[in-house]
């Protein structure tokens, strides 16, 4: 086909979708998010977390700052209010990047969500997962649990697709 | 679709993994003391072995590399290992 | 006509709800829950199709997916379905029917003289034919005699068919009397059981041969299951085919709704039973194709679930028991029936004409059964029923790598135990018969004894084989028209190999996929050779199971879901200002900016970027972060160019290789301080950079002293090239720090994160500015806004494109290929003064690293304004003609107001001065070998 007949567009956190059961909905961003990489096992204390690191489908604490775990040895670390931290190498054996708005945070909510999941191929997998990245769709995306539902973290240039996959569009 | 263990994240689906090199070929170095042969049989002279093989594949998720030890013709995943230094 | 409906029976028929349709244009009328094929019955329709091959009249066969003849082109309103079959098609109201392969229609085909030319078109005529010189010209004409349906081009499926994955402990295959009593078994033991069938409702061949279970009628029995699996957790899923076993216990199932699109499921299961049941095979006799032919279950079937009797003078042929059942259910149907038992020894049959000892050897009649040949008298009838035993249905188990083994009391080729880890029950396992089947699928899962029945069992039958001396054309292969003469003349020709067999005659190769025609190929195969049916073997089996439509397997993932591409941040602004996209890298990009020519648009933009200033979003250049004590030298391991030597604050382009030498990507790293570089992978190369620093981290430098982030998508970059550059970011009130050609800083603007990084890839004096993508608009308004008072113009990648091969720059794919290192492209240094070990390094020094007719990057100018064809091989100005290499890029340049073009020439750096011969689609025109870099060679414009 051609290019631009590509008319589809991103989700924007003021217009959510509703799909009978499922409702898709993106949340604003706000404080500062960074890519941290070293021993995980002292990245709490070194960058004065709130909460801990969590797992695949694990729940995001509402309140304060907190991590998600990415790989063996990283994880994406959220501070829900602005916050510095210096880029680069620290000491203490952490890489530091800004992560920006790398990741957008989808919310899947109602009982169609459980359906939304199998669609993007995830009953399949373990749940006890440590990384919290897997392909949904063909896309990796952090898959975790907040209040109201299942939080998708979408690599941002991929947003738009995501947002086609998930409304059932064509 | 076949489910591979990543020594870190476990059981996933295939599609989340790339072949990367037959396990047991240390790449032969310094270049000036390497033989055309010997270089050749490091890049492409592989065992490609019918049964038990060992492999190393990449989680393309978390990254993490890991040797993926499994039988070609039952498709059967026997183990995984860390990389040497993965857990220091 | 012969063919009427019963006035009771019919148990899946809802005669208070009519139905029509037309088929060929003739309107025939059913009712709700008919399938077309058991419309068409009710209403004496015989001739169905004609056959692929000879045109010869053909009708209905079975009863599901084996029916190897009654295919159709279904139209309901917009919908048009090619290829369906009509056993396994619900009748809807106002379907548009048309037989395949027959023109005008089934009935009068012009084709069907065809037949009288069979001596001319034996096993092979394809091959054969297509060997001939001249078969181009005959090809189109076989192509429109031969095959199935059409495919409409005006209508386009939805793509609308959800892919699931589902995980269960138990999948039952088949819901039949032995898949009733595992699931019954199962659930009461309190498993979740997921119950598969691929009709409408429970219970297979009970349907139509009924039975009593445990004292009642056996719907008593499934209406028990289905409470116990439902109230165990399980599942029941109808209308649902699995038609895949693949590695790891995945399952493919086709789920068909009516209440909305299909879907398609993807079941990972621990334990899996397959009880698919058995297929009845036919007979084999001089015109055995003809219609009014029917296998005795299926005549069985149509008559007790829909109410649709096939003859009222009716033949039965069979060797087994089994076809009692259905001898007397047409005779008290009112039909009038003789049977034909082919053994001496048959049981006695009531009330029914019997023929013991009789062998059928004919049928007779034009276009419909008209009589039946037996032990050489003409018996009338207009149907004959035939029941050549029954075999296996072993299609998942033989997928999921499961044996067979050869069964010669059940006459049939059964599962293998300990060769796959399903679990083969009832029929599908060679237990014929209910008493068989609800006893093995009870023993699977249940204690004690399993539900009880009062049918006969075991049931008695006598081989049944092709006999090759019988005169006449005994169809083997209905849907593919092979006849037992050509399994003959297989063998003859040396294909006696059952694989080749299959290739040779198409034996098997039809969408039946050889439900009825395997068996009998393979055993005459075997009496043709004189082996035995095990050593014959089998054909390979594999997925799909029956055919599924296309749109089912691609589900969703087609159109822009298909490959999706990557999107910009600021993609709406672009199109605000008027940009037309286009994938570039898997991104989608602004090709050009404005209204009209492409090409034209490029231009302008080109020259504008190139007098004033231009801007592009370059976001999609790769950000990944490389940080650590250990970066240095993991980057000097990853790349040809050394980059721990970089300064601080300054930026340098480098190669990175695979290991055979060859260049993977090329992109600018940035030193930001001691330990944090930013490697700019091309956008379609940032996962396979990614990838390849991994190795070396984890594999090499080791894991603690140097990671990688990628934060790509997060950032957007606006490159500003071109003269008056500084102007323009000045103008856009961005405190520009002073900075030497390849320098990087990081500086705040207006509170936000900026890095400004002095990099060309135009050739022009240009500045990449990085923010993060939510300030992103804001730099953008300010940039937009000062570049319209300079006089400048946002420019797509085609001016890009233009720009950066009017400086000889390389794109890698595009001008290089799987052969390309770099000292072709003419970096020699590296490869020259580095001691130490970098990715690829001794395959530069392999003989073809080091040989001497390589092809080098050059640049080649051309008389005239004519723009050589990208990809036009360089040939030789005189003796033998031969590729030297080719063009890889080619562009009008607007700034040099000539042609410019690029190529990989065999030892092109000494070839450059000379000329070479420029050859395109059959012309050859001089050009002149230059350097690569054809626009400011003495690189002026960098600092202007």
């Amino acid at each position: 086909m051609d290019e631009r007949d590509w008319t589809d567009r991103p989700l924007a956190p003021e217009t959510p979708i509703v799909l009978g059961d499922l409702t898709v909905t993106m949340l604003p961003q706000a404080g500062s998010t960074y890519l941290v990489s070293g021993k995980m096992d002292e990245v709490v204390g070194a960058f004065g977390l709130d909460n801990g690191i969590i797992c695949l489908l694990e729940t995001q604490p509402n309140a304060g700052s907190f991590g998600i775990r990415t790989g063996r040895n990283s994880a994406l670390i959220i501070y829900p209010d602005a916050h510095e931290l210096v880029p680069g190498w620290h000491p203490a054996g952490f890489a530091v990047s800004a992560a920006f708005e790398t990741y957008e945070t989808i919310l899947l909510s109602g009982p169609g969500s459980a359906m939304a999941l199998a669609q993007g191929g995830v009953a399949d997998i373990n749940a006890t997962s440590k990384s919290a990245m897997l392909r949904f769709a063909g896309v990796s995306v952090l898959l975790t649990q907040g209040e109201n539902g299942y939080l998708l973290w979408v690599p941002k240039a991929q947003l738009t697709y995501m947002t086609s996959f998930l409304s059932g569009r064509n | 679709m076949q489910q591979f263990p990543c020594p870190f994240c476990g059981l996933r689906n295939e599609t989340e993994f790339h072949f990367a090199f037959e396990a047991g070929h240390p790449r032969p170095e310094p270049a000036k003391d390497v033989s055309d042969a010997e270089w050749a049989k490091y890049l492409y002279l592989h065992k490609a072995p019918k049964g038990k093989s060992s492999e190393i594949w990449l989680h393309l998720t978390c990254h993490e590399y890991f040797i993926l030890h499994r039988d070609t013709v039952t498709r059967e995943v026997l183990s995984c290992d860390v990389l040497p230094g993965a857990e220091a | 006509m012969s063919g009427s409906r019963h006035a009771e029976l019919g148990r899946f028929i809802d005669r208070s709800q009519p139905r029509s349709f037309t088929f060929d244009g003739q309107r025939i009328a059913g009712f709700a829950g008919d399938t077309l094929a058991s419309a068409l019955l009710a209403n004496g329709v015989h001739i169905l199709g004609r056959s692929f091959k000879y045109h010869r009249p053909r009708g209905l066969w079975g009863m599901g997916a084996d029916e190897p003849n009654a295919i159709f082109d279904v139209r309901l309103g917009q919908e048009h379905r090619p290829n369906q079959r009509a056993t396994t098609t619900l009748l809807e109201d106002a379907m548009v029917v048309t037989s395949v392969n027959a023109n005008p229609n089934a009935a009068k085909d012009r084709f069907r003289l065809m037949d009288r030319l069979h001596r001319f078109l034996p096993a092979g005529f394809y091959y054969k034919t297509f060997m001939a010189l001249d078969w181009i010209r005959y090809e189109p004409m076989i192509r429109r005699m031969a095959g199935l349906g059409r495919v409409d081009p005006g209508y386009a499926p939805p793509a609308d068919v959800p892919h699931l994955v589902a995980v269960c402990d138990l999948l039952i295959v088949g819901a039949g009397p032995s898949g009733l009593a595992a699931a019954h078994a199962a659930a009461q033991s309190g498993r979740a059981v997921w119950l598969v069938d691929d009709a409408a409702q429970l219970g297979g061949s009970l349907h139509r041969r009924g039975g009593q279970i445990d004292g009642a009628d056996w719907t008593a029995f499934a209406d028990a299951t289905r409470y116990a699996v439902l109230n165990a957790g399980g599942r029941i899923l109808c209308n649902t085919t699995v038609w895949g076993a693949f590695d790891h216990n995945v399952f493919s199932a086709w789920v068909r709704r009516l209440d909305g699109p299909d879907q398609h499921m993807r079941i990972r299961a621990a334990e899996v039973v397959v009880a698919t049941g058995a297929i009845e095979r036919p007979l084999w006799f001089a015109n055995n194709d003809l219609p009014g032919v029917m296998s005795c279950e299926a005549a069985l079937e149509f008559l007790q679930c829909y109410g649709a009797l096939p003859g009222q003078r009716i033949l039965i042929a069979t060797a087994n028991d089994a076809s009692y059942t259905v001898a007397s259910a047409l005779a008290k149907a009112g039909a009038e029936v003789t049977l034909v038992d082919q053994r001496h020894d048959a049981p006695d049959a009531d009330d029914i004409t019997q023929i013991k000892s009789g062998i059928l050897t004919a049928a007779k009649g034009k276009t419909h059964v008209q009589s039946a040949v037996v032990n050489g008298q003409d018996i009338p009838c207009d149907a004959i029923f035939c029941s050549g035993g029954y075999t296996p249905t072993v299609h998942l188990w033989c997928q999921s790598g499961g044996k067979l083994d050869w069964d010669a009391d059940q006459d049939a080729l059964v599962p293998r135990p300990g060769t796959s880890s399903l679990k083969p029950i009832g029929a599908a396992a060679g237990q014929f018969g209910l008493k068989a089947a609800l006893a093995t699928g009870h023993a699977l899962f249940g204690n004690g004894n399993g539900p009880e029945t009062d049918a006969v069992t075991p049931r008695a039958q006598a081989p049944v084989r092709p006999d090759p001396n019988l005169p006449g054309r005994q169809w083997i292969d209905m849907q593919n028209d092979v006849t037992l003469k050509d399994v003959g003349l297989a063998a003859r020709e040396g294909f006696t190999s059952v694989e080749h067999l299959k290739r040779y005659t198409t034996l098997g190769m039809a969408t039946d996929q050889g439900r009825t025609s395997n068996f009998a190929g393979l055993a005459a195969m075997a009496a043709v050779t004189g082996r035995t049916i095990p050593e014959t073997g089998t054909t390979t089996y594999r997925p799909p199971f029956e055919p599924v439509p296309l749109s089912v397997i691609a589900g969703r993932r087609r159109g822009d879901l298909f490959n999706p591409l990557k999107r910009l941040s600021l993609e709406a602004a672009h199109c605000d200002m008027g940009a037309r996209f286009r994938e570039y890298g898997g991104w989608l990009r602004p090709a050009v900016y404005g209204v009209g020519a492409e090409a034209d648009l490029a231009q302008k933009e080109a020259k504008i970027a190139r007098d004033i200033a231009g801007i592009f979003d370059a976001s999609p250049l790769g950000k990944l972060e490389v940080i650590g004590t250990g970066a240095g030298k993991l980057l000097d391991f990853t790349g040809y160019m050394r980059m721990s030597t970089l300064k601080p604050g300054r930026a340098r382009y480098g190669f990175m290789l695979a290991e055979s030498g060859i260049v993977y990507d090329d992109g600018v790293v940035l030193r930001l301080d001691e330990n944090r570089f930013i490697v700019s992978a091309s956008s379609s190369h940032v996962d396979g950079v990614r990838a390849r620093l991994e190795d070396a981290r984890q594999d090499r430098i080791g894991h603690r002293h140097v990671y990688i982030h990628d934060v790509t998508q997060g950032l957007v970059t606006l490159t500003v090239t071109g003269p008056k550059t500084l102007d323009v970011i000045a103008g856009a009130g961005i405190d520009l720090p002073d900075l030497p050609h390849m320098g990087v800083v990081e500086t705040p603007l207006d509170g936000h994160f900026l890095r400004v990084a002095r990099i060309s890839f135009t050739g022009d004096r240009s500045y990449e500015l990085t923010v993060p993508g939510r300030n992103a608009e804001g730099l953008r308004a300010r940039l937009d806004a000062s570049l319209k008072n300079a006089g400048g113009k946002w420019i797509g990648l085609e001016a890009v494109m233009i720009l950066r091969a009017e400086k000889g720059f390389i794109l890698i794919g595009k001008d290089t290929d799987g052969n390309t290192m770099p000292h072709d492209l003419g970096w020699v240094g590296p490869m020259n003064k580095r001691d130490d070990e970098y990715l690829g390094k001794r395959a530069l020094f392999t003989p073809e690293g080091q040989s001497e007719t390589r092809r080098q990057w050059v640049g080649l100018r051309v008389t005239g304004d004519a723009v050589p064809e990208t990809g036009s091989h360089l040939i030789p100005t005189d003796g033998p003609r031969r590729s030297l290499g080719f063009i890889t890029s080619s562009y009008f340049s607007p700034n040099l107001g000539r042609p410019i073009a690029l190529a990989l020439l065999e030892n092109g750096r000494a070839l450059v001065g000379t000329t070479v011969g420029c050859f395109n689609d059959g012309s050859v025109r001089n050009v002149e070998v230059v350097d690569a870099c054809a626009f400011d060679p003495d690189w002026s414009r960098l600092n202007g």
